[in-house]
């Protein structure tokens, strides 16, 4: 191969290919990998092959990338929701614990506790992780935002059903917590339990959403992290060539 | 590093190590084609390359590029320690499983 002539310098593969190319590729590698397919493509496979079985090369690099990435994003997805599920079972031990087994041994675990400061810092500090991680894998700023919201999703969608599960089997326990008793006094709500399914249904239609978005902000937070950790390493390596 | 890793993988970093301070995307390619005597698409190959830096083997850095490339930047790649000891514990385990065997084997082919 390397006995042919080299293509000139503006011999090009088909333009939609390179577009594409550069659109589905992240926006940290497309250029350093378009650039070394259009270096082979002018280089090594254009003057051994010819035009037509040039660009058919060309045109099969670019599936095969395509193809990796939906493999990777899919990979990705199922990555991120699995560690969503893991966050909401550690949401729904806590709910349980602080909710049902707790009160009954005596210890009081104000319900109150799981949306006060600190763990609300430790749940958005899961989502960044998540989002850090995330970027680490695919080396995009969509990947974390995606993991983000997907991580909140998941596990905030385990842990309300777990609240409306422990509110309403364990009533005659929850029914007594301090804070559901007070808030029942100042509603207009015909009976606790109307009141409690109220609340849950409000948080569905009301905190999910929201919590998911501050879930995708998180997550892209992390990313921000990941790519200044990264940077950073790359400073102190010493080994920048440009 | 507990994985292990699996053939392309090695032949990946083999050539970081063959190509040195060359080592970037169009010449790896080029030189794993070669080695494997088969072609390689780009998405194998950086796919690999991208597996390899997240687990700390191999680390990545941008250069200048030149006209034949459309002036668009090299990505070139370095074994880390990382990868070096991963790729010597790959070398010492193929040489264990294949210890007492005497090489060819005989039989059909």
């Amino acid at each position: 191969m390397s006995a042919e002539r080299p293509a000139p310098d503006d011999a090009a593969p088909p333009r939609w290919a390179e577009a594409m190319l550069l659109r589905v590729l992240a926006p940290a590698d497309a250029p350093a990998i378009a650039g070394d397919l259009l270096e082979h493509y002018r280089e090594g496979v254009l003057p051994a092959r010819g035009r037509l079985r040039a660009d058919l090369w060309y045109v099969g690099q670019l599936a095969s990338l395509c193809g990796r990435i939906a493999i990777g994003a899919k990979a990705g997805r199922l990555h991120d929701r699995s560690l969503g599920v893991a966050l909401g079972g550690v949401l729904a031990l806590v709910i349980v614990l602080s909710n049902v087994v707790l009160p009954k041994v005596g210890v009081t675990f104000p319900d109150a506790d799981l949306d006060g400061p600190l763990f609300m810092v430790l749940l958005f500090a899961a989502f960044a992780t998540c989002g850090f991680l995330a970027y680490r894998r695919r080396r995009s700023f969509a990947a974390p935002f995606r993991a983000g919201l997907i991580v909140a999703f998941c596990s905030l969608s385990i842990a309300m059903l777990t609240f409306f599960a422990v509110d309403n089997l364990f009533f005659d326990l929850v029914s007594r917590q301090p804070e559901k008793i007070w808030s029942f006094r100042h509603s207009h709500d015909a009976s606790m339990r109307t009141h409690i399914n109220l609340g849950l249904a409000k948080g569905v239609v009301l905190f999910l959403p929201i919590l998911t978005g501050l879930g995708g902000v998180c997550g892209s937070l992390g990313g921000l992290f990941g790519s200044l950790l990264t940077f950073l390493r790359s400073l102190l390596s010493g080994e920048s060539r440009s | 590093m507990a994985d292990a890793l699996g053939l392309f993988e090695q032949a990946v970093l083999l050539s970081l190590v063959r190509l040195g301070k060359e080592a970037y995307g169009r010449r790896i390619l080029d030189d794993i084609e070669r080695r494997l005597e088969r072609p390689v698409t780009a998405g194998a190959l950086y796919s690999t390359l991208d597996r390899l830096e997240a687990k700390g083997l191999v680390s990545s850095q941008l250069a200048a590029g030149t006209p034949v490339r459309g002036g668009r930047p090299r990505r070139y790649y370095t074994l880390n320690a990382l990868g070096s000891a991963a790729l010597n514990r790959a070398r010492a385990a193929i040489d264990g499983i294949w210890q007492g065997v005497a090489v060819p084997l005989g039989g059909p082919t």
